[in-house]
């Protein structure tokens, strides 16, 4: 169903929310905006934060000698390209009894984004409306257009949507790919190369920090390594050296130009040949985050100029 | 940074365009995680007489203290105490630190890490420019046309910054390295100077013989703003590119290219421990100084001398005078009337003699004259070269108390411990490699009574008579800006509201670029001098040199970043790197274990054989207890900075049983 | 068991193989009847977890053999009967059971997954197996015992790379005793260090075996198990769960197959 909001009821929406659930939102401290758990409608803010809420299913750290209790809980504010993030991995984490008990928890609220960001290419994997959303909000004159799928998000603060609404919601990809142009991946799967010169190339520049990997939204390696009382689960990152080195010394990937082609490999062609989605969402944060910047959007490029 | 004051979820680059621009180094995504480490001390600890650890409550452990410290106070005198501050607390603690050596003790014997780092900055720059700090801003980098690095591995030790010059670089802007190691920025070089370890200065001083042998020098700038011109150029004569290349090992075509270049265009000298860490680190970053005055590059935008800092604070412990030679703000301590100025705001009488050094105050203890240390927040049995003889020296003491966040390896020879918070957990101000006066705010709550390093210190000074009074650190940033010149009119609030500021501070506004009209000492100086032999050379009996250095996921001896699961699998162990030909000739195989021996000590480590080090050097990372590469360099001190030449130590390699 | 919590379990025997190997006998807790060349992840509270193929399976209990070789297993040396450890498992696909001839080359502690097969095949009452084994030295061989019973059941060939005095077999790296190969048309499983897999591959290409008859088993750094962590990621596959056990001519491409 599709509904609309008018934006000075927002606040009081997501108080009713807070009623019954957590919510998890976009708030902003300085000129960053970030995710955190929020006390009340107010503290929202309408924004794309500065790394997605992946930390959600994959924690950046953790002790897994503690339990939490889980409860059920709202993201509220999710960008279109972070909630596709966590529909790519699903396809790898829905193995995890774990992960398939938290997320079942989970309700999603995605924000389209109403420009383009100068980092993004979502256009490119089917963004920035998706099909398959809890509620996605869409900024329409004085309010949002919501279209709403999973019932938690029913207010009586809503309206039914015009027809004009519905015709702008439909038509909104649309327009977007006009000012977000798309990039072509047609089969580069196949066209990737091992051999190619540009690893080489890129980690001439790398510092490996790990950052396109932590700012990644469909990067979902994590590590486990155990201590005195604690059991750590982390976010890990296939730039480190260390990621695939074994006990005894040997290491499959030791130099930094095969662990930049696996990165870059792994989003656009192993992912796609076992689970026919590319591993990436098209949110730009690499870029964005990358002190030498490095961009995953020349890389496809240069498969298909 | 997202947390609940509990625990925390997540590090988050800021998008701040004039710092970091929304990176991190992988430090910053992972390594911070330390303060979490369920090893943080969380209780006082004291000695008993067996040698083993009890934990006490605050009280005992400062009246444990105090007594030891008035006690031997009264027997031996003032200077028999050494305090130690540290380049990771906040400006407010290493304020107090110092104020506590010098108005509750009379003692100059203070002093910080700052001394083994950029000591010979603080002296080389006062004498030419007149501050000692980086003369640009982070963000100017990116005006600049040249960026000219002496001994930094800039991507590896300053990630961020490095990263800047990667992609000016990229940008088609010239790049110009000199480092004896082909760092990573040595590989995208448009010159790549590869000299000898401590031929630094001929090579400099060969520079600037080509620059004023080509007349590409800014004779504007040098008759308007410098001094002592005549006496440069005279001493400089000896330093023709041919005579430089034989004692740097650098072909002088190289030489003269990489000269017109650096005159030629605006540039930046970006240098670290590789300048500093000499017997002649203070000629060496008077050298660079000299460089930029010679072409008119400093005081512009784009232009300037970068000393790169290695720790989030070491600019600021020393401008709070955390020095055995520098009051707050630097003030020599022999100048009455920098003195004076103290005496009054503390009503008390100052000592006019420099105290001991870092490295002379475990000579002392050694000797017996020191009889007490106090030291906050550092690790010198690692950081420190000839651990042997510093730990001797540490159980030399009568008493030794340390307040730190963790148990380190000098903590275990302290008598009383004292757990202090973390960044994490407390109120203050840091000041970062450009100046950069930032204010850091809790987010955590302490584990167990840790308390913050400026309420140890307070509790210290009060039991012993003195009536301090400062209930925040904002309080004490107040006194600070009344009596430092360089923070006048700093407080919290305007911190706040700017988000930081680069000192000079005037009314809530900082300083982006030093020494624009005219330097702070009024006139730059150029201060020529001629390239000596560093005392440890390549001779017959050591026929190798041992320089150290760091790597990218360790920060420092390790206390906080060796407690990080991914930092620590990535650089789990120590190693020393030889060159293959090198390895060749001695039999040594990759990952072997190899003896290295000098005069100091003898250690065993895994050899790694690659090319990034040149024939007759190894290289080694000193953040290792295992194999602690400052157990074998040598202490040989800059007789003006004291700081110790850990660059170059004459070497030798033996087999490993 | 795709879960990252293990299962407390005890060891109820231990002992020594070779210098720097060791055999543990540890309750099966699990319950769940493992395929031969499957792996668990065993696991010392507070130190942390290594996957382990499994040795043999009988009465409930899993034999694992552990080579000394980094920071977790230099713990799991230091074990002793009626130790607690963890485990979870099994993963991987393991050996597929094949109805015909099977050559297997194993080579160093590569014989305990080898075991879990050959020890089925005894149950099965089968006799096409061959098995070739190498090891660096005659003290570096490990199940001895095994091999002595085996060699009553089937044809067993064992190398060294170099002999000592009470050596009176072949002397050489396991591709010398290739020769004794008689089943050209058997299946191939090899497993051992990469290296020798990697020379014994090119050894029965160059006399003719057809690269789908070659079947490899990897060995990758495998934290979670089953497929989500990351590590063992090799291009398209993820080893913990699409392999170990890969069939030569999908992986001989991947550049990082063979290090």
């Amino acid at each position: 169903m599709i509904y609309f909001l008018n934006e000075k009821n927002l606040p009081d929406y997501i108080n009713n929310l807070l009623k019954k659930y957590r919510v998890y939102g976009t708030k902003r401290i300085g000129n960053d905006v970030i995710f955190d758990y929020l006390d009340n409608g107010n503290e929202f803010y309408d924004g794309r934060s500065i790394l997605s809420p992946k930390n959600m299913i994959i924690p950046s750290w953790k002790n897994l000698n503690e339990h939490d209790n889980e409860k059920e809980t709202i993201i509220f504010g999710i960008r279109s390209c972070d909630l596709l993030g966590f529909q790519i991995m699903e396809s790898v984490l829905k193995l995890d009894i774990e992960y398939n008990m938290k997320r079942s928890l989970m309700h999603f609220a995605n924000f389209i984004c109403s420009e383009p960001c100068i980092y993004g290419f979502c256009t490119t994997f089917g963004g920035p409306k998706l099909n398959d959303s809890g509620a996605q909000f869409l900024r329409y004159r004085d309010g949002y257009i919501v279209e709403i799928r999973d019932n938690v998000f029913q207010s009586n603060l809503m309206t039914n949507a015009s027809e004009e609404m519905v015709k702008y919601l439909e038509g909104y990809n649309e327009h977007f790919s006009e000012l977000m142009a798309p990039l072509n991946t047609e089969d580069i799967e196949k066209k990737m190369s091992w051999n190619d010169d540009l690893w080489n190339e890129l980690a001439k520049k790398c510092i490996s920090c790990g950052a396109c990997n932590y700012s990644c939204p469909t990067c979902f390696c994590f590590d486990i390594n155990e201590g005195e009382n604690e059991r750590i689960m982390e976010w890990d990152s296939c730039i480190m050296e260390g990621f695939t080195r074994m006990a005894g010394g040997a290491n499959s990937r030791p130099d930094l130009s095969s662990r930049l082609r696996q990165r870059f490999m792994h989003k656009l062609s192993y992912h796609y040949l076992t689970y026919g989605i590319h591993l990436c969402s098209g949110c730009g944060r690499c870029y964005e985050t990358c002190p030498v910047k490095i961009d995953i959007r020349d890389v496809i490029r240069r498969y298909n100029p | 940074m997202e947390t609940d004051f509990k625990r925390i979820y997540n590090f988050i680059p800021s998008k701040r365009e004039d710092i970091n621009y929304g990176t991190l180094c992988i430090k910053g995504w992972k390594g911070l995680r330390y303060v979490k480490h369920n090893s943080r001390l969380k209780r006082p600890l004291i000695k008993d007489e067996k040698g083993n650890f009890k934990e006490a409550d605050w009280d005992t452990a400062v009246y444990t203290a105090i007594s030891s410290l008035m006690e031997i106070l009264g027997k031996y005198g003032p200077d028999s105490l050494a305090f130690q501050a540290s380049a990771k607390c906040t400006n407010e603690e290493n304020y107090l630190m110092q104020k506590l050596a010098r108005q509750v003790f009379h003692t100059n014997n203070v002093d910080h890490c700052a001394r083994s780092c950029h000591a010979s900055t603080i002296e080389g720059l006062i004498t030419s420019f007149g501050s000692g700090a980086m003369t640009t801003s982070i963000r100017d980098i990116d005006n600049a046309e040249l960026y000219f690095v002496i001994g930094s591995n800039t991507t590896e030790q300053h990630p961020v910054i490095g990263s800047r010059i990667i992609n000016n670089r990229m940008k088609g802007k010239t790049l110009i390295v000199a480092d004896p190691r082909k760092i990573k920025l040595a590989e995208m070089a448009d010159i790549y100077l590869r000299h000898y370890p401590g031929t630094d200065l001929a090579l400099l001083n060969s520079m600037a013989y080509v620059i004023i042998d080509k007349k590409l020098y800014d004779r504007e700038f040098i008759e308007k703003r410098t001094e002592n011109f005549e006496e440069f150029s005279r001493i400089i004569e000896n330093y023709d590119p041919d005579v430089a290349s034989r004692i740097t090992g650098v072909e002088p075509e190289y030489i003269e290219r990489a000269a017109v270049l650096y005159a030629t265009k605006k540039s930046i000298t970006f240098y670290a421990m590789g300048i500093t860490q000499h017997t002649q680190g203070t000629e060496n970053v008077q050298a660079i100084a000299n460089l930029a005055l010679l072409t008119g590059n400093v005081g512009r935008s784009g232009t300037g001398v970068a000393p790169l800092r290695g720790h989030n604070n070491v600019q600021g412990s020393s401008d709070m005078g955390a020095l055995c030679d520098f009051l707050p703000g630097y003030r020599r301590v022999y100048d009455e009337n920098g003195r004076k100025i103290f005496e009054e705001a503390w009503n008390c009488e100052l000592p006019a003699k420099p105290g001991l050094s870092l490295t002379e105050m475990f000579e002392y203890a050694l000797e017996g004259k020191i009889k007490a240390m106090y030291i906050m927040g550092e690790n010198p049995v690692l950081s420190e070269p000839e651990s042997e003889k510093i730990i001797k020296s540490l159980e030399n003491l009568e008493f030794l108390a340390v307040q730190d966040i963790f148990m380190t390896e000098t903590a275990e020879y302290a008598d009383v411990i004292f757990p202090s918070q973390s960044f994490a957990e407390k109120l203050g101000t840091f000041t970062n490699t450009e100046r950069r006066i930032q204010l850091i705010k809790p987010f955590l709550n302490p584990p167990g009574e840790a308390k913050s390093d400026w309420e140890i210190i307070q509790m210290i000074a009060n039991s012993a008579g003195y009536s301090w009074n400062y209930n925040d650190a904002s309080q004490i940033m107040d006194e600070i800006s009344r009596l430092v010149p360089q923070y006048s009119s700093v407080n919290y609030k305007c911190l706040e509201m700017t988000g930081g500021l680069q000192w000079p501070v005037r009314e809530c506004h900082g300083t982006e670029i030093l020494h624009a009209e005219r330097f702070t000492r009024g006139s730059g100086r150029f201060n020529p001098s001629e390239w000596k032999k560093p005392i440890e050379f390549w001779d017959q009996e050591y026929p190798f040199i041992l320089t150290t250095g760091r790597v990218y996921y360790q920060f420092h001896t390790g206390v906080m970043t060796r407690k990080v699961y991914l930092l620590e699998r990535e650089a789990p162990e120590p190693y020393v790197e030889i060159n293959p030909e090198d390895a060749k000739n001695m039999g040594i195989k990759n990952n072997e274990n190899i003896r290295i021996e000098t005069r100091h000590g003898e250690l065993c480590v895994k050899a790694r054989i690659t090319d990034m080090v040149p024939r007759g050097i190894l290289f080694m990372p000193f953040h290792y207890i295992e194999s602690p590469a400052n157990a074998v360099t040598n202490s040989n001190l800059d007789p003006r900075a004291k700081i110790p030449e850990l660059k170059v130590t004459g070497a030798r390699i033996g087999r490993c049983q | 068991m795709n879960t990252l919590n293990s299962m407390e379990t005890v060891i109820i025997d231990v002992w020594d193989e070779t210098p720097d190997i060791k055999s543990f006998l540890v309750n099966d807790v699990i319950g769940v009847l493992p395929n031969p060349g499957q792996f668990y992840e065993l696991r010392i509270f507070g130190r942390g977890e290594i996957p382990i193929s499994y040795g043999n399976y009988y009465d409930g209990k899993l034999l694992f053999s552990i080579k000394n070789v980094g920071y977790v297993t230099s713990y799991f040396h230091r074990l002793r009967s009626g130790d607690k450890v963890g485990i979870r498992g099994p993963y991987g696909n393991g050996w597929e059971i094949h109805d015909g001839r099977t050559v297997l080359i194993g080579g160093g502690i590569g014989l305990p997954p080898l075991s879990s097969y050959i020890e089925r095949m005894i149950k099965m009452n089968r006799k096409d197996i061959h098995l070739l084994y190498g090891a660096r030295t005659p003290g570096d061989i490990v199940y001895k015992e095994k091999l002595k019973k085996w060699k009553d059941l089937f044809r067993v060939d064992v190398t060294v790379d170099r002999g000592d005095e009470t050596w009176d077999g072949n002397v050489g790296v396991v591709t010398t005793i290739f020769n004794r190969i008689e089943w050209k048309d058997a299946r191939f499983y090899i497993i051992g260090p990469e290296v020798m897999m990697k020379f014994a591959v090119k050894e029965l290409l160059k006399m003719g075996i057809d690269e789908g008859k070659i079947y490899l088993s990897m060995e990758r750094k495998m934290k979670c198990g089953y497929g989500i962590c990351g590590h063992c990621n090799i291009g398209r596959f993820y080893v913990c769960r699409d392999g170990p056990v890969f069939r030569y001519d999908l992986i001989k491409d991947i550049p990082e197959s063979f290090h």
